[in-house]
């Protein structure tokens, strides 16, 4: 995966940002528009005054990144293999020439050297752009936004080819998105709010136990539900939810009788064939709930429970229609231990304050299961 | 004919050069950075456009004849002479020369220069490779504009001119003496001569613009203006 860098930068201007980040092989920051990911690149790049390292007080000039804004910033007037030298101005013309050339048989655009940006679709124009970045042999590269200028018929397969290339090319990469799923694609994962990384790893890891509700939110984990830790243990521990007494993925740092946040994301929940009578709780997270709503959201379908609100599991829609699955129809899940995720209701919270939420418990709910 | 319309040219070309020279930096400043009592001279700029030609002329006159500080302090005197009407050219087409330019670098895509700036390329790269090929028909607009509008000065150049041939008798003061003698053939051959470089000159500036505005617009590009 190559080279490893750590970034601790602190901006005042435009916006506050305190942000200390690893970058190993694709590393996607993740966070809403507007929280600074663009400024956080720029002030990389030495475009926005930042104090840290690395490279602060450097001028761009000399930093040895490459930095691609969100519409690559191809330049109109210059061929595609002008674009691609203009990095290497310093070298004779001869071997800067030369050298763009073979930079475009890399991206397996030679054919278009004499072309104009404006002749290129998405995707070349992109790998383009990438070329140009990758000229001066840079340490680090810098991608706002990569998938802003694709069509989204052909935003994964381009992504897809551009994470390879930079893989190939051996560059830590710092890309910047709203997307959760660009961020799926990448090596590690930072996700960016209230002027701070509120949490970092693998996306393994960060979408599948989030630390708090915004980092929630913002890899669409699912609903969080409010419940009381039981009882603690390796590798399981016990919950107490309005579903009942369950099995969850044990985590540290949680007390028995302790107030938590549970959730688990709707694709994890598999749905059980409805056989013998109906019970409350079924050995091994087996639970029988009542469906509230069953719609199709973004072409799959989706199944609300009526309790606990905002508890969506992932129900493919022929299942759906076969099990006839509507308003007030009976439904039996497994909730699997391993994908049941906790956090301490405290630090939900915090992320609370900056991203409310519409899926989140009622109070009542709360009351009830915290007394 | 000949000699007014000589210097007239003279006048014209020098001047345009001037603007050319300073309008350039000054434009790029007014477009795109930030300083304080920037709206002040973007004003001060802007008043030669509204100020009559007379009132310009009259304060010219003032400050560059015998009794003007800079002849009082420096002993330099320009009224009445070419330089000083190059002077008062410069100042009475700097707007046009100016807001031609001051377009063409807004119209600059910062993320272009930005990332020239990361692609290592200095100010003098940035300059020669990407400003000025992106901007060159706006600049080149702008001083065609100045070049015609000088052609046609009137106003400041009788004020602080007067109409001394060979020195400071230009075209435009050429035909008014020609109509003040009652010789209106000639009078007819010099407008006629003026209203076809007028033409030509403004043609020019209006093919420059409209081809600028067409230039390396692309499907993508389009999709995000």
């Amino acid at each position: 995966m190559g080279r490893t860098l750590h970034v601790a930068y602190r901006i005042r201007s435009p916006i506050t940002l305190d942000v200390s980040l690893t970058v190993k092989g694709f590393t996607v920051l993740l966070g809403r528009s507007g929280t600074g990911k663009t400024t956080l690149l720029k002030a990389l790049a030495g475009l926005v005054p930042a104090q840290g390292s690395p490279y602060a007080g450097l001028p761009p000039e000399r930093r040895p990144v490459g930095y691609m804004p969100q519409r690559n910033a191809l330049f109109p007037h210059m061929t595609v293999r002008d674009n691609v030298a203009f990095p290497l101005l310093h070298l004779p013309r001869a071997d800067r020439l030369g050298r763009a050339t073979q930079l475009l048989e890399g991206m397996e655009l030679a054919h278009k050297a004499q072309a104009l940006p404006h002749e290129l679709s998405q995707g070349q124009a992109q790998r383009v752009a990438l070329a140009r970045a990758l000229a001066r042999a840079p340490e680090l590269v810098l991608l706002d936004e990569p998938t802003s200028a694709l069509d989204a018929v052909t935003r994964n397969a381009v992504m897809a080819e551009v994470i390879g290339k930079l893989r190939a090319a051996g560059v830590p990469t710092l890309a910047v998105s709203h997307d959760p799923a660009v961020a799926r694609m990448g090596d590690r994962v930072a996700v960016l709010a209230d002027g701070r990384i509120l949490q970092q790893g693998s996306p393994e890891e960060v979408f599948n136990r989030p630390e708090n509700r915004a980092v929630a939110e913002l890899v669409e984990f699912g609903g969080l539900h409010p419940g009381v830790l039981v009882s603690t243990g390796s590798p399981w521990m016990r919950i107490r939810t309005s579903l009942g007494v369950l099995r969850a993925a044990h985590r540290r740092g949680l007390q028995p009788g302790q107030r938590i946040l549970w959730g688990i994301r709707p694709e994890d929940v598999s749905v059980l064939e409805l056989t013998g009578e109906a019970g409350q709780v079924k050995p091994d997270n087996v639970v029988d709930a009542l469906v509230g709503s069953a719609e199709v959201r973004n072409g799959s379908g989706t199944v609300a429970l009526a309790n606990p609100p905002g508890f969506v599991v992932a129900v493919p829609r022929n299942m759906r229609d076969r099990m006839n699955l509507s308003e007030g129809s009976r439904i039996r899940l497994l909730l699997e231990p391993a994908y049941m995720h906790v956090m301490a209701a405290g630090a939900a919270e915090q992320g609370e304050a900056a991203a409310p939420s519409g899926n989140g418990a009622t109070t009542a709910e709360r009351a009830s299961l915290y007394h | 004919m000949i000699e007014p319309l000589l210097l007239s040219l003279r006048l014209a070309f020098a001047s345009s050069a001037i603007l050319l020279l300073a309008g350039v930096p000054l434009a790029y400043m007014l477009a795109r950075r930030q300083f304080p009592l920037k709206r002040v001279l973007e004003t001060i700029v802007l008043l030669p456009l509204t100020l009559p030609p007379t009132v310009l002329g009259y304060y010219l006159l003032v400050s560059l004849g015998y009794q003007g500080p800079l002849a009082q302090l420096f002993g330099i005197e320009l009224a009445f002479r070419f330089e000083g009407l190059l002077l008062g050219s410069v100042i009475f087409s700097l707007p046009f020369a100016l807001t031609a330019y001051r377009e063409a670098f807004r119209a600059l895509d910062e993320d272009l220069l930005q990332t020239a700036r990361t692609l290592g390329a200095s100010r003098w790269r940035r300059w020669r490779h990407v400003i000025l090929p992106l901007t060159w028909p706006g600049l080149l607009a702008g001083t065609l504009l100045a070049f015609a509008h000088t052609l046609g000065e009137f106003g400041v150049v009788l004020m602080i001119g007067g109409s001394i041939p060979g020195e400071t008798r230009v075209v435009s003061i050429y035909v008014y003496d020609l109509v003040q003698a009652l010789d209106f053939e000639g009078a007819a051959r010099v407008s006629g001569l003026l209203l076809v470089v007028s033409f030509v000159l403004l043609f020019a500036v209006r093919n420059l613009e409209a081809s600028w505005a067409g230039r390396y617009m692309s499907r993508t590009e389009s999709a995000h203006r």
